[in-house]
This record gives structure tokens, sequence and C-alpha cells, in this order.
């Protein structure tokens, strides 16, 4: 027999002899999208840069949308925000602020669709000042009202009994303007309680209100002049993220206009649709790309969306030609709104930001930069940013206290749930060497001074010992040269500015991502450059066991981690006289130990957060010669490196690289071997409690299963 | 000025039948291996550049396998085929056998799904796809010795899930 004989027999597998049809000989290629489609749709995701862009780029896509992002550390995903990227102090004002003196109240933003509209358009993004002509119509308002202009005659009617009228004209920037307006109420069955989201129009028809025309749309903009506080003149500075041209990140402000610093760092996503947006106007400064179409044809691509860690908000805007930026009220994004399948807590922008940008201000683009000039309240030249959370996660889980019945978080600041704290991300664990694989079994914070110089190549867990492999590109292998920690691989190139303070890596630049760095190279990395970039930025804590580095990080995908606990039994006698809290050495995880039902957990050794994914089975864990197996009811045990470090309050951290993808496994015993590759990944922290061993972690909710309640 | 695109539609159509049969067999499913393989194909024109010109098939498969995997997790292991045992024609007679004729394209896709997810892309991509173990190793980003681990116990799993043609399902490796 030959290996011929077995082709056929799995090409017999393609046979589609079932009536369900489950071979695979008719199907045939191009059922989906043809080879010119899938070129197109890679294409657009090769210049989106980011996933998370594309995700969001997609969910903006729907209309012509400006999205704005608190920065907040783009690929960390945690709960406090960085000081400002471009090192500007938050709160102080530029030197030269002026004061609008006319410019009052607070922002509107009106749509007024043609009565014989069938239903409101959708906006292009692209508009320009309206004429007298334009207005010539009736028009429906957002909130009920009605428009009537005939002629030079313009009557608004607001609940069907208030008018307002007068005869008016359009000045050639855009602005319904009369010497007096009339006003009117009349009393009748018809008339209803005004909508209370409804502009002040009173107020607002008196202040030449900004009359634009985005297609078929007319747009009614400006301040309602329902408030005395003075507006101060204000600029941001904007520089493209990527060549995609429809993220802008703030720059520090040099164009000579007021740098006022907004707070914090920002980002703004520019979306649309169609031939005719704004962000033409934008990409035809200088960028290559048609950001609005690409982002366009993204699809319902967002699976990605929340990347960062919070979800961005959306304002409807739409680019006049006199570079007149029109923004409606911001909202959360829909696929990552409280009410949506994927919610995310909302980005908190500077308000001066969102003021700014409401204020119907001006774009305008001087080489690679866009500034936008507008303007914000004088009380906000001192907003300040919130405090840093100091409380937010790093790499380490909450520390357990001595007590069980503590809850374990410590006090600190809810950000998503009420009661934990805000991690994103698959664990995931990162096995290095630049040298022989001679592990000790216990891991080091590595320091910047440890590291600069050093060179380590990623090792293949599985195979035994583990290997680095080739070196194919002749640097392949994770650097670090004092100010920047570079990941070269076969077509990796990601280099991430940042400081170590106890293992932990913050990035202090985004990361730059070399685009193509080894043409023609046969070989292939098993990772994207954007993994590496958002592993690297995801605050990973590095440690070192001799030659050999483990990063632990996370893989944003948007799934919060929640907290796991568990108690472990040991397998054999436990030591006389030993202390009530103790750490937990090698000698324990060799003689092996049980997992406790999640029920005896919570109720009787009163572990907090402790789950039992697989009621009934108890997974036990063992270690021999430096690695860990941990037996989940799979053919074979799990096992993988592993390092068990001491930690601070007698505990000690135990941190392993157990196979992805487990070996003879399936159903539920799949799940819980993934759930403790996660816990492992992430880092478990253990300690004695009296004959118990206790186990905390972080671990994705859909393989860790709901907590037991004590 | 040549449309940079063109080469790689040239080599999608050139390559997708075979690459979606390959699919088919990792997955158990035609409709989830087209998922599977049109998202490997937009990831592969998205870096076609770096692959084109080099093994546009290992990079392919690569993703398709990890891709997999990755569904997998999400969803769960799902196995179609093993709702569809009645219509599986019983293996008769005497005669010699012959797989191709005496087990249906559902024995083989049952006995398909009875493997882990490494097992089966391994036996795959080195008897349906003829590649080599250093070519397998590379895609799956495991050593030589596993991928000859794997197609060894895959085969044994094979022959008892498919004893009618066991003796057909010896690998060169496997024979002294």
């Amino acid at each position: 027999m030959s290996d011929d004989e077995i082709r056929d027999l799995l090409d017999l597998g393609l046979d589609d002899d079932d009536p369900q049809g489950s071979g695979a000989r008719g199907t045939r290629p191009g059922a989906h999208l043809s080879a010119e489609q899938l070129w197109s749709a890679g294409r657009r995701q090769r210049t989106r840069g980011r996933a998370w862009f594309g995700g969001v780029g997609a969910a903006a896509a729907a209309a012509s949308i400006l999205g704005i992002v608190w920065a907040q550390g783009l690929a960390g995903g945690e709960a406090g925000p960085p000081p400002p990227a471009d090192g500007t102090s938050d709160t102080v004002p530029g030197p030269t602020v002026e004061v609008d003196d006319a410019g009052r109240g607070e922002p509107y933003f009106a749509r007024f669709e043609s009565i014989y509209a069938e239903h409101a358009e959708q906006l292009s993004g692209s508009s320009r000042p309206a004429t007298l002509e334009d207005l010539q119509g009736t028009w429906d308002g957002p909130h009920g009202e009605l428009l009537v202009v005939e002629d030079e005659q313009v009557i608004l009617t607001i609940a069907n009994c208030q008018t307002i009228r007068s005869s008016g004209t359009v000045t050639v920037d855009g602005r319904l303007s009369a010497d007096e307006w009339e006003m009117s109420q009349a009393d009748g069955p018809d008339c209803v309680e005004p909508d209370p989201a409804m502009p002040h129009w009173s107020a607002i028809i008196t202040r030449q209100p900004l009359v634009s025309m985005d297609g078929g749309t007319l747009i009614i903009s400006g301040l309602d002049g329902t408030t005395d506080e003075p507006r101060v003149y204000v600029a941001m500075s904007l520089g493209p993220v990527d060549e995609t041209g429809f993220a802008w990140a703030d720059v520090p402000s040099e164009t000579g206009v007021t740098p006022l610093t907004l707070g914090r760092d920002v980002q703004l996503l520019t979306s649309g649709t169609g031939d005719a947006t704004a962000l033409q106007s934008i990409s035809e400064i200088g960028l290559e790309d048609r950001p609005g179409a690409s982002a366009a044809a993204q699809g319902g691509d967002v699976e990605a969306l929340g990347y960062p860690g919070t979800c961005p908000l959306q304002l409807e805007s739409s680019l006049r030609s006199d570079g007149v930026l029109l923004v409606g009220e911001p909202a959360p994004f829909v696929a990552c709104a409280a009410d949506s399948d994927a919610p995310l807590p909302s980005a908190e922008p500077s308000p001066a930001v969102l003021a700014l940008l409401r204020s119907n201000p001006t774009v305008a683009f001087t080489d690679d930069t866009m500034v936008i000039s507008g303007t914000i309240p004088e009380s906000m030249l001192t907003d300040t940013p919130p405090p840093v959370d100091d409380t937010a996660p790093t790499s380490d889980p909450p520390v357990e206290s001595a007590d069980p019945t503590d809850d374990g978080t410590g006090g600190q600041t809810p950000t998503y749930r009420d009661d934990i704290p805000l991690v994103l991300g698959t664990p995931t664990v990162v096995v290095m060497s630049e040298g022989e694989w001679a592990p000790t079994g216990e891991l080091t914070p590595l320091t910047e001074e440890a590291a600069t110089g050093r060179r380590w190549l990623p090792v293949t867990t599985e195979s035994d010992p583990p290997d680095a492999g080739a070196d194919p590109i002749g640097d392949r292998g994770l650097s670090f040269d004092g100010t920047t920690w570079r990941i070269r691989d076969c077509g990796i190139d990601v280099r991430v500015r940042g400081w170590l303070q106890d293992g932990v890596l913050t990035q202090t630049g985004e990361p730059e991502i070399v685009d193509n760095p080894d043409p023609g190279a046969a070989c292939v990395s098993p990772r994207y450059p954007e993994d590496w970039a958002a592993m690297l930025t995801g605050e990973p804590y590095l440690a070192v066991d001799g030659d050999i580095l483990v990063i632990s990080t996370r893989l944003g995908d948007g799934i919060q981690l929640e907290p796991v606990g568990m108690a472990l039994a040991p397998q054999g006698e436990a030591p006389p006289n030993a202390e009530m809290v103790r750490p937990v050495e090698v000698e324990d995880l060799a003689a092996g130990l049980v997992e406790v039902p999640g029920q005896e957990a919570a109720y009787d050794i009163g572990v907090s957060d402790a789950r039992d994914p697989r009621p009934g089975h108890s997974t036990t864990i063992g270690w021999e010669d430096g690695a860990i197996t941990v037996d989940v009811g799979c053919a074979e045990p799990l096992t993988g490196p592993a390092w068990l470090s001491p930690s601070e309050h007698n505990q000690s951290v135990l941190r392993a690289a157990l196979p992805e993808v487990p070996e003879a496994c399936a159903g539920a015993a799949a799940d819980d071997a993934e759930l403790w590759r996660q816990l492992l990944a992430h880092g478990a922290t253990l300690h004695h409690f009296a004959d118990h061993v206790i186990l905390d972690a972080w671990a994705d909710p859909a393989v860790a299963g709901p907590e037991v309640l004590p | 000025m040549s449309d940079p695109g063109a080469p790689f539609v040239a080599y999608v159509n050139a390559r997708r039948g075979a690459l979606l049969r390959s699919a088919t067999l990792i997955t158990g499913d035609p409709h989830t291996a087209q998922d599977l393989l049109q998202d490997a194909l937009i990831k592969l024109a998205a870096r076609w550049e770096r692959v084109g010109e080099g093994s546009p098939d290992a990079y392919v498969r690569r993703i398709m396998f990890h891709d997999n995997v990755s569904r997998w997790r999400r969803t769960g292991r799902e196995v179609p085929v093993g709702e569809v045992a009645e219509s599986a024609r019983p293996l008769g007679g005497t005669e010699p056998i012959d797989p191709a004729r005496a087990v249906t394209g559902l024995d083989v896709r049952r006995a398909l799904a009875e493997l882990t997810d490494k097992q089966r892309a391994v036996l795959v991509l080195r008897y349906y796809d003829d590649l080599s173990e250093t070519q397998i190793a590379q895609t799956l980003e495991v050593s030589n010795g596993t991928v000859k681990s794997q197609a060894h116990a895959a085969l044994k799993r094979l022959r008892e899930l498919l004893p009618e043609a066991a003796e057909a399902l010896v690998g060169s490796e496997e024979t002294p």
C-alpha cells in the first residue's frame, strides 16, 4: 500500500454522497468572493493598519462620521490614561488666548430633510454653504420642526404652534440672516409639547445659524447663545497615524494657532461613504488613499472593535467646501455601545476636544498636519484630566489576601463592571531564548539594564527541549537598545519605545511597523506584525530565567477577563505544623495538587471569585523537570515549561507555556485546557491557606464558567 | 502600468480548488472551509508582496490551520457529519478491500472528525497535499518529530475507525 492510497481515501472524503451535502465536490471555488474581491478586501485590510481601526472604520462607514477616541494607551486597554504622547503639559493654555466676542452658548446640529424625501438621507460627509435657492421648499426637522422657505419668506414652526418668521437671506458664507424675527404662539388642539431635545430655535435663529447642504440634506448648526460664558479660540493639531488617512492623532501644536493642549491624547477616525466625502478632501491634501472608500467597503467586520478597551464616540459630521466642519452630538459606536452585544466602556475624551469639534470649527491642512480651529468655553482652559488610575491592573493578578473572605479587588476603581477592573485580551505567553535551554524554574523581572544589548529568539515550547529554530533573516528576535524594543522575524519588524518597571513594559510611543521588511523572503512568521505590536504595547510582563525570556501579555480581541479563584488540595500529606499562610514551593507542585470542587472552594474555604468550569471533574496539576503538567481529562496531560517565582505576601506566581492546541482533547476538557492555558499564561498567584493552595488568576469567562457564589 | 493584483488573482484562480479541498478535509464542512479559505486568502492579499514570491500555499495553509483552531475555540467543536450516520453504506462482500469503493466519503469525514485538529491537519498536509515533514512542521510550527508522531497517531486512529481500509492506511514512514 502506498501514500497514494491514503490520498485516494482522503479524496473520498470530499465526495458528496450524503443527503446533507457534507462533501466538497459540489462546492465550487468562487461561491463566495471572487479572486478580485479577495484582493480588494485584503488590500483594504492592509491599508487600514490596525484591525481595530478597520473595525471602527467599518462601523463608522455607515454614515459620515467623525469618530473620536481618547487614546488612553492605544493598545494597552487599561483603565488609566497615560500622559500625552507629545509630552506636553495637560493644562497650560496657550499664550495668545483670544475671546470670540460673538460665539456663546451650546452647540447644535440639526438635519432637515425635504418633505418629499422618502427617508432621511445618509450624509455624504461633504457639504457646501447653502444658498437661499437651496432652501426653497418645505423641510422636516429632527424634532418635529417644519421649515418653509418661499422666496425670502422663512417660517419655522415648532410643536405645531410656535412660529418664527422673517424675510431673510443667506450670506455668502452660508448664514441665515434677517433683520428681525417675528415669533408667535398659537393655541389649538394640534399643539404638542416641544421635544426637550429640540434646539432653542428662538435663540438660534437670531444668531445667524450656519446653513449647509450635504447632498439633499439641509444642516443648520451653530451655537445657540443660551449661555453667557465667553468662548476662546483654540486649535488642535493632528497628524495621520498611518497612510490610510482616516486615523489622526494629536501632535504638538507648532502652527502658530493658539497652542492649547487639550487635556489628554486624542485620536480622530474619519470615515465616509462614496466618492464625494469629506475624507476625499482630506486625502487630496497629500494622502494617496481614499479612506472613505476603503472604510466603506469593510462590510460588517467589526470583530476587532474595542481593541483599545473603550468604545469610541462617533459624531456625525460633514466638512464644508469652505473648510467649516459640521459636527453632531457624540454617541458611542453602536457596535460597542452599552446596549450592544459587545459593550465596552465609553471613551471619555476631553470635554474641550468635544466642545472644539462642535463649535463649527475650520479645518486646514499644512503638510501632513490637520489643524482644527474653533472655540471652547473659557472655563475649559483650566480643564484638568482625571487622575491616572494607579490601581489599574498590570500583568499581575490582584493580590489575594490571606483572609479568604477578602474579595481580592483591593478597592480598585471600577472601570467596567462594578466589581472588577478592566483587563482585556486573551492571555498569551511568549517564550524566547538567547542561548541554550537551561531553565532553573524561577523568573526575575527583566530590567532595562539587563535587557540592553541582548537578543532573544522565539522558541517553540512544544518541542522537547524548546527550540529557537533557524534564523533565516539574520537578526531574528527581540532586542532592546536602551530606548526601543524591536522584534524581528520573517516579514516582521516592529519597534516600540517603552520603559520597564518591575518587569512591566510601558510604551512611550506608538508602535512602528515596518511594512514588508523582508521582500521575497520564503519564511513566514507565525504571528502578524500587528499581534506583536499589540503584545508589546499591552503592558506585558517580561521576566528572565538565565538566557530565557518569558513574556506574559494579552492579545487584544475584546474579551474582558475576569478573576478566577480556585482551591487546590495537596495529593500528598500536608507537612505537620505548617504555617497557616506560606508560599507554594516547587515541591508542593511536584507532590501534586487536585482541584477542589467549586462549591467547596467557595462555601467551605472562602475562595473569592471561585469558578468550577467542570463540576464533577477535578483537574490535577504536577511538576517535573521544570515543566508543569495539568491533567484536565484529555488523553494526555497538558505540559509545558513553567516557572514558579516568589512574590509578595508569602505568595508565588506560577507562569507556564501550555500548548495552544491540546492534543487528543475535545469538548469540555478542551475548554478546561484553554482555561488553564490562559491562567498560567497570565500568571497565577498561589499561596497556601491552611490545608489548601489558593489560586488566583484571570481568564476569559467563556472558558472559566460562572462565578460560584458562597 | 501592470495591475499589482493580477498575480494574486492568477494564484487564487489556480490554487483555490486544491486549497478548498484541503480546508474541507481539515474542517469537515465545505461551508466552513469556504469561509476559512476566504479569510486566509484575504490575509494573503494583505501580505502579498511579502508572501507572494515565496510560498503562498504554505502561508495560506498555516493561516487556515490556526484560524480553524481559533474558530473551534470560539464556537466549540462541531462535527456536522456525525448526524448522518444512517446514510453510510455498509462495507460488503468478501472481495478484496478497495477503499475507493468500499468506504464512503461520509465514512472518511466521520473518521477525520474523530481526530484532533493537529492530527487531521498533519494527515491532510502529508498525504493529501503531499508536503514534506519539514514543510508541515513549518506550517504547523511544530517539530519534525511531532509531525511524524502525529501522522503515526492519525493513521493508527483511522485504522481503528475505518478497519475496512486499514490495509491502505499505512504510511510510507510506517512501512518497515
